[in-house]
């Protein structure tokens, strides 16, 4: 697999000078897997800017942790989804009350967005129960993960490769002994041991104070979370939109330091290709 | 020209549920229970699903009892609450088994007669997964006997997956 991240940012765009390097879209991430497939993680603004180039272009797979705003606001940008020739195929967390196509369309319709799902050129969207299915070569493990509302984390396999995508997760809710207890840590199964693991890193320790609750990491429990789950690359991602690249370029050397099990920690900036 | 969505497709229930990695307080359940002389059966290592995690982080923080047993019928947690009325603390004890329930547990009607295992209340909600309600004669692992009222009801999590079973429990007269 094939990594490209397009949007890092968490909670809402960040756009200016200061937020440059890390990059402003929110969350989208591209892979590339075997006969040039692409699979998309989450729809935020880094959507709109993702090129499809080189790509099988009859089918793109969209796989949404959740319905967030930050996490679906790209969808009605992205090219191929107003092409009748793309076969889209969104797939996202189940719902007890409404379908995935329902729910996306509370967003997608009047008075917030001009465009309906129904004017959505080639799209399947498949609502998605915690299990395995799989988008071609690429075995999916889908599981709720602790974040407010249904939120999906995500495993890819391909062949002896692991990609694991949990942009917005607090590991440490609902754990008195974390970091202690996988038994009792929501998405240890999801991460543990894979190639690579893309993360929360949205909080620093003294910002968490203030916002238990809220769905997020902060450094401390995300390099627990590591060192619980031995991935061999961390990517962190989500980050704050009120940091600035000087206040991530901190962030991550604490991380670092932090990060003792020998994970190689890599900064998630908008651009970033790594190979899986 | 516009191509008419394909019809829309939705994974499981039936989809695989994941394996998980292990579990912290074996040791502490292996040891009581082999004090005992009760042969062990191992609980599967797992990691608890999400709702189940969030679920015992709420019932900590509850004055009422509170008893949580997973889908395989397993007592994965009880809270403080409920300690008085188990006679066992749980961490003296940890996540027991469900062979090493009815061992540990023993259970009459109100006038102390034998009952079925069916029809226990957890029993009823983990087997038919439907609510339901009793009253029971119970005896602790402090060897007293205590009438209780139960109400357990099944966990049932997004997309019919079943979880387990949460229960509360109180003295009659209480």
């Amino acid at each position: 697999m094939r990594v490209r991240l397009w949007g890092t940012r968490g909670s809402i765009p960040a756009a200016g000078c200061e937020t440059v390097r890390y990059g402003g879209d929110t969350s989208a991430v591209e892979i590339r897997c075997a006969g040039d497939r692409m699979i998309i993680l989450d729809g935020g603004s880094g959507l709109r800017p993702l090129q499809t180039d080189g790509s099988d272009a009859s089918r793109i797979d969209i796989l949404l942790s959740h319905l967030h705003m930050d996490h679906v606001q790209g969808l009605p940008f992205f090219p191929p989804l107003l092409d009748p020739e793309v076969e889209v195929h969104v797939w996202g967390p189940i719902s007890i009350n409404r379908t995935l196509r329902e729910r996306i369309a509370r967003y997608l319709s009047p008075p917030l967005f001009p465009v309906r799902v129904r004017d959505l050129a080639n799209v399947v969207f498949h609502d998605v129960v915690p299990g395995e299915f799989e988008v071609g070569a690429i075995q999916v493990t889908a599981d709720l993960i602790a974040h407010p509302g249904s939120t999906l984390g995500y495993r890819l396999t391909e062949g002896s490769s692991v990609l694991t995508y949990m942009p917005d997760h607090e590991p440490a809710l609902g754990n008195k002994s974390f970091p202690d207890s996988p038994e009792w840590t929501s998405g240890f199964q999801l991460a543990a041991g894979a190639d690579v693991l893309i993360h929360d890193a949205q909080y620093e320790d003294s910002e968490y104070e203030t916002r238990v609750g809220w769905g997020h990491s902060s450094v401390s429990h995300l390099a627990e979370f590591v060192r619980m789950t031995q991935p061999a690359r961390l990517v962190t991602f989500h980050h704050d939109p009120s940091h600035t690249d000087t206040d991530l370029d901190g962030l991550h050397e604490r991380l670092i330091n932090r990060v003792v099990n020998g994970t190689d920690v890599v900064p998630g900036m908008a651009g970033l290709t790594i190979d899986v | 020209m516009l191509v008419p969505p394909k019809e829309d497709t939705r994974i499981g229930p039936n989809a695989h549920n994941i394996g998980f990695g292990p579990c912290g307080q074996q040791d502490a359940t292996l040891l009581h229970l082999a004090s005992r002389g009760t042969k062990f059966s191992p609980m599967p290592p797992h990691q608890q699903p999400v709702e189940i995690i969030l679920l015992r982080q709420v019932a900590s923080y509850l004055s009422i009892p509170v008893w949580v047993m997973d889908s395989d019928g397993n007592l994965v947690y009880y809270n403080d609450s409920a300690e008085s009325l188990l006679g066992i603390r749980f961490d003296d004890v940890g996540p027991i088994h469900a062979d090493q329930l009815r061992e540990m547990f023993r259970v009459t009607d109100l006038q102390g007669a034998p009952i079925s295992e069916s029809s226990v209340p957890v029993v009823v909600a983990l087997s038919k997964r439907v609510p339901a309600h009793g009253e029971i004669r119970f005896c602790g692992m402090d060897g007293v006997w205590r009438d209780i009222e139960v109400s357990a009801i099944p966990l049932e999590g997004q997309g019919g997956r079943f979880l387990g079973v949460l229960a509360t429990f109180w003295e009659i007269g209480d």
